[in-house]
């Protein structure tokens, strides 16, 4: 027979009703919490983001057809269901090294402000909802060559992800 | 399009466009601006002023071969002028309402020689207008017609 708290209740009640208190007050901090969703993807073994509002697809690699006098960091386009796109090496227009490999090579398909355009990736992580409180300004120790395209950035699994603004590349690409 | 059809404000609803390959990026050309398609000695013969076409739609460091180089004539006005190409390998009636402007990101980063692209079942066609060409560098005098040693065709850089 289970024992009795002072009061004359049965403690294992007492235990449920600490349980339920808790999970309400739990499910009142997620309803208030915004969350947004992220793309984590990989260049040169770090660890980027994109909004997912702007991701509308991840394509596999598939063939890029050249177009010339098309700048160092627009590889081509592509066919997507007919409709043909552009192609951005985000690794060359950040001034990364290209891949080692691109067997795990992704494109993601995104769009801002009107404007539509595959990015290259060098591999694709994860699709994840992350509280906004956690995301914060970027480190002032970032490159400049990626400075003036970043976010913020949060952790996750204990390491950091830079989050890239889409807006912010294809304005610079398109001015 | 070819001038006529501009001149009398009609868009066509088709047009024959003349396709080829130059280092294995698909050309195309409004068939209607191509007069007549010769081999490169002829056009020289003739006196035609010639233009690579890689040269002119900015191909850039990329190193160029051409394989079956061939001459079409451009009719640009009164003055004829002469296009070297390569692998010339089809004529293809286009509907134009599958034509596309070329993606926006492109067509900012840098000015582009080319005006549309084509989705095929066979590959992308990047679509040119030649009547855009005359003029500037690229001259034929800089052509070695000597086939180069391992690729067998012309080679121009």
């Amino acid at each position: 027979m289970m024992p009795e708290a002072p009061d004359g209740n049965n403690k294992s009640d007492l235990i449920l009703k600490s349980i339920m208190r808790r999970k309400e007050q739990e499910l009142v901090v997620d309803v208030e919490e915004q969350k947004v969703k992220m793309v984590i993807f990989f260049l040169f073994g770090e660890r980027y983001a994109f909004y997912g509002e702007n991701v509308k697809e991840i394509l596999p690699l598939m063939p890029v057809s050249y177009v010339p006098g098309a700048p160092d960091f627009i590889p081509g386009v592509i066919n997507i269901r007919g409709e043909i796109e552009s192609v951005i090496n985000i690794n060359r227009f950040l001034e990364l090294p290209d891949p080692s490999s691109v067997q795990r090579g992704r494109i993601a398909v995104a769009e801002k402000d009107g404007i539509r355009s595959g990015i290259l990736v060098d591999s694709l992580e994860d699709v994840l909802d992350i509280p906004l409180s956690a995301i914060r300004p970027p480190l002032a120790t970032l490159s400049q060559s990626i400075r003036e395209f970043v976010a913020g950035e949060f952790v996750c699994d204990d390491k950091t992800v830079t989050i890239l603004d889409i807006g912010k590349i294809f304005r610079k690409i398109a001015a | 399009m070819s001038r006529r059809e501009v001149s009398n404000n009609c868009c066509p609803q088709e047009i024959q466009i003349l396709i080829f390959t130059v280092s294995g990026v698909r050309i195309g050309v409004d068939a209607d601006q191509v007069d007549e398609m010769m081999d490169v000695e002829m056009a020289k013969e003739r006196g035609l002023t010639i233009y690579h076409i890689h040269k002119k739609v900015l191909f850039g460091a990329m190193p160029v071969v051409y394989q079956t180089p061939k001459v079409i004539v451009i009719k640009d006005g009164s003055t004829p002028y002469g296009v070297i190409i390569d692998h010339p390998n089809d004529i293809a009636a286009v509907n134009v309402a599958s034509i596309q402007p070329l993606p926006r990101l492109i067509v900012c980063a840098s000015p582009s020689p080319f005006w549309g692209v084509v989705a095929r079942h066979d590959g992308i066609v990047l679509l040119i207008d030649c009547n855009r060409f005359s003029g500037g560098t690229g001259s034929i005098e800089t052509v070695d017609l000597r086939k180069s040693k391992d690729e067998g065709g012309v080679y121009e850089d």
